[in-house]
């Protein structure tokens, strides 16, 4: 344990003395902080299009922030040649694998928390609620699904030999999850033959991380919480799909040659 | 004396990429033992084999046959590697982090308690001489300065062991020279120190044994007055005639 | 890692490039024109409709087909329909919204399911699919999502989607109170993507004027509307409207109508075709507008032009006998507005 959380706290440091997080989180702020100036048809009090603006930023934020700083690690390790200290000392590749995913995560959390605490400051200054347990779900919901994103480009950093490969395979992915994951069974439906067997499959394999990006809609319309039980078990279902993503990661890691020369 | 690393016939073939081809053998059966103690150099012309004796003996590439033993153990598990330190050539460091917080890294990757390891960093900063730049970042650093916090990293777990790929490769005169003084010293606090180099004048100075490997085979070992005596010249001439004058340097 | 964001920005771009190029091929059987003027053009167009379609969705509080919805729906009424053979109040209207559908993309293709006799697509009070009951909302959290009011929803055809259902808005509400302003943020980009797209501008200035209590803005709007679009009577219909039901002034409020009328005249009277309901709403409300002012002469006249258009000239009929009593019997008198 000491191992992984030691190379956790690398990937922490390394976080946050980079500049790229800061950036993001300052863009996103201004962009909501612009969206937020503009005013339709002299009514002050209109909120929605702001909050759905700042979450679509959020989200997009985050998936980089995970994705980019997943499919560095292994890649980074191996170009400046670190790994061969590394795995020179007790510590063998599911260390490293366990130790980059665990990193990530907690990169991940704290990017989530200062992302909601400004979404919530938002909504609070124009509408005067702060519904907190929401706001808890929705970060908890997106934090799981976060992991499934990182474990899942953790392992095509050591599947796909170029980073720049893997980002954008990743992103097009989880992408495709977000935005069709919950469509997949109505349209293998529509289908036949081999294509509805295929098109169902995937259905039923795919992590089906839009749930927590589809709690959005809870936030922007005021709806009542979630049930606790089911949020509950997304995040088991997410958590038992990210363990099984790095054990992916560590079985094609383990057969990977590293030699020194 | 009891052996601290040994090889017993240690072949490694690497695959090669099209089909039907024999694969490269890179190392034809070394034999090999290094004692408590000793500074021992490991020497040969460039593509010998010297690295990938490292590669086995850090676990990276398992021997086709034969076998390698630190400490009594098989490298093929990784607690074989719990007293070893060691230095790749050519490695980068995160250069996001400070001297001391690598070795701090590193340190907590053996599981050192944290004021021993507060104290064994003092005491390795002061070794590598990098007190004035312990807190900055390694992106600061100059090559020989990485090479050193390298060198520090492969000493913090105190190993009785060192393992060094070409430690002076890269290195300015007075970086080579800070290098040798290093291994004195740590073969005077009665360390074992294993380590590959083609430069021969430094290994004179401190190897109590070397070894001589060319295509994989070893050409010859022994104290290296012992060889002078019997060649009747000096290292560099045996170590030509070995690899055959048209051996490259 | 530059790399990376470079064909990742690319990547983003030639989707929507893609899309839009598919777009403009269903639309009008592909006339290549310049690449780019497509591009950005129908881009354009697509984002604009998406922001009309995001409006509805804000009006319905996020209870909403998703495209993939639609065409389960779709299919199901088409197998309905193969069944009984028969065809709704709807069918009227269905050639003009089939033309809207290929012009604005394929999520505006619900909306003919709730069309409205006065042509706002967004105005109903009804429910998108069959089986959706407004009086039980039972609000039963149980891994199934709710039972009733699910919609178009149906029930969940496996456990991911019932699970997911946990995390969607699955009460069929509508915006309450004040609250329909949420939806005016995104007409407003709707009309600055697509200024052309004159449906925004009616929907939006119905939406400000009736419900919001915003005539003047909605006054502007359509000025703004008509500058891009001045050939258009239905944005000359709906000012009317408003100046004739929100800012009492029937006087501006027919010239407006007499102006969509000629607009009518100059686009659709040589039409094999011409849009019949168009030219009935606007005689309607010109009709009525000089009845509610006394001006019962001008009244008939409108009325029994309009009798040449409306599906239901008995009716008319009927108005015009009472109206000309009205003008035997007294002076002008102010009639409250019936609408
Ligand atoms: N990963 C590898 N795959 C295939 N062949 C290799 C690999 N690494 C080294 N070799 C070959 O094995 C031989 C020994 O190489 P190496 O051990 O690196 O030599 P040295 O370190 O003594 O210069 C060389 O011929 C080299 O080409
Ligand atoms: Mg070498």
């Amino acid at each position: 344990m000491n191992i992984i959380f030691a190379l956790a706290g690398v990937v922490v440091k390394e976080m946050y003395r980079r500049k790229d997080f800061y950036v993001l989180f300052v863009m996103t702020a201004l962009l909501t902080l612009l969206a937020g100036s503009a005013t339709f048809f002299n009514d002050p009090k209109i909120t929605g299009y702001l909050k759905e603006i700042c979450l679509l930023l959020i989200w997009v934020a985050t998936l980089v922030i995970a994705l980019t700083s997943a499919a560095r690690q292994i890649p980074a390790e191996r170009e400046s040649r670190t790994i061969f200290p590394l795995l020179a000392k007790p510590v063998t590749r599911w260390h490293v694998i366990v130790g980059k995913f665990l990193g990530c995560w907690v990169v991940a959390a704290l990017a989530v928390a200062m992302f909601y605490v400004f979404f919530g400051a938002v909504v609070a200054a124009r509408e005067h609620a702060l519904p907190v347990a929401h706001y808890l779900q929705a970060a908890i919901l997106h934090w799981m699904a976060l992991a499934v994103v990182i474990a899942l480009a953790i392992l095509g950093s050591i599947v796909f030999s170029a980073p720049s490969v893997n980002v954008t395979i990743s992103f097009i992915v989880v992408g495709g999850v977000l935005t069709l994951g919950e469509h997949l069974n109505k349209l293998a439906s529509r289908m036949e033959g081999l294509s509805q067997t295929l098109t169902s499959i995937v259905y039923f394999l795919l992590p089906h991380i839009e749930w927590a990006f589809a709690y959005r809609d809870l936030l922007l319309f005021n709806q009542p919480l979630a049930p606790w039980s089911a949020v509950l078990t997304a995040a088991v279902y997410w958590a038992a799909y990210a363990a099984a993503l790095l054990i992916g990661a560590w079985l094609a890691f383990r057969r990977k040659t590293l030699t020194l020369g | 004396m009891d052996a601290i690393l040994r090889m017993d016939k240690l072949r490694v073939e690497y695959p090669v990429k099209q089909r039907g081809a024999t694969p490269k053998v890179a190392l034809h059966g070394l034999d090999l033992t290094v004692n408590a103690g000793e500074v021992f150099g490991f020497l040969g012309p460039n593509g010998a084999g010297k690295t990938t004796t490292m590669n086995v003996l850090l676990g990276f590439v398992q021997p086709t046959s034969g076998a390698a033993y630190l400490f009594g153990v098989d490298v093929r598990q990784p607690i074989a590697r719990q007293r070893i330190g060691f230095l790749p050539e050519l490695t980068y460091y995160y250069k996001f982090l400070t001297a001391e917080e690598i070795l701090r890294f590193y340190a907590k990757v053996f599981g050192i308690p944290s004021a021993e390891a507060d104290k064994r960093i003092d005491d390795l900063i002061k070794l590598v001489e990098l007190e004035h730049a312990r807190k900055r970042p390694l992106k600061s650093y100059s090559k020989g300065m990485q090479q050193r916090v390298g060198l520090a990293q492969a000493l913090i777990n105190n190993p009785d062991l060192l393992i060094l790929d070409e430690p002076t490769s890269g290195l300015d005169p007075l970086g080579r020279m800070k290098v040798r003084e290093i291994i004195q010293r740590l073969k005077d606090e009665g360390k074992t120190v294993f380590f590959s180099s083609h430069e021969l004048g430094e290994v004179e100075t401190v190897c109590d044994r070397v070894a001589i490997v060319n295509q994989g085979e070893l050409k010859e070992q022994g104290r290296v007055s012992d060889l002078m005596k019997e060649h009747q010249c000096d290292l560099e001439k045996i170590f030509l005639k070995i690899v055959g004058y048209q051996g490259q340097l | 890692m530059r790399r990376a964001w470079l064909i990742l920005i690319l990547l983003t771009v030639l989707a929507f490039g893609l899309a839009a190029k598919v777009q403009t091929a269903l639309a009008r059987g592909d006339e290549s024109g310049n690449v780019f003027e497509v591009f950005f053009g129908e881009g354009r167009r697509m984002f604009a409709n998406h922001f009309a379609v995001k409006a509805d969705v804000y009006l319905h509080s996020g209870m909403y087909p998703s495209i993939f919805d639609q065409a389960a729906q779709a299919e199901e009424r088409e197998k309905k329909e193969a069944a009984e053979h028969v065809h709704g109040p709807d069918c009227d209207h269905a050639p003009a919204h089939e033309v809207d559908t290929s012009d604005h993309g394929v999520t505006d293709s619900n909306h003919d399911e709730h069309a409205h006799e006065d042509g706002h697509v967004h105005v109903d009070e009804h429910v998108h699919g069959p089986g959706c009951n407004h009086g039980e909302e039972t609000g039963s959290t149980s891994v199934g999502g709710h039972e009733c009011d699910t919609g178009f929803m149906g029930k969940p055809r496996d456990w991911f989607e019932a699970m997911g259902r946990n995390f969607k808005v699955t009460q069929h509400t509508h915006l309450t109170a004040g609250k329909e302003r949420e939806i005016l943020p995104w007409l407003e980009m709707a009309a600055d993507l697509d200024p052309q797209r004159e449906e925004t501008y009616t929907v939006t200035a119905y939406w400000l004027s009736r419900e919001m209590n915003k005539p003047k803005e909605a006054e502007q709007f359509l000025r703004r509307g008509l500058r891009a679009n001045p050939k258009s009577y239905e944005i000359l219909f709906e000012l009317g409207r408003v100046y004739q039901h929100h800012l009492s002034d029937p006087i501006r409020a027919r010239n407006v109508w007499h102006a969509a009328l000629r607009r009518w005249d100059e686009a659709e009277k040589g039409k094999e075709e011409p849009d019949r309901v168009g030219r009935n709403k606007i005689l309607g409300q010109l009709a009525q507008s000089y009845a509610d002012s006394g001006l019962y002469d001008e009244a008939v006249r409108y009325f029994e032009e309009a009798k040449l258009y409306s599906p239901a000239p008995d009716a008319l009929e009927l108005k015009i006998q009472d109206l000309r009593t009205k003008a035997l019997g007294t002076a002008p008198a102010a009639v409250p507005a019936q609408h």
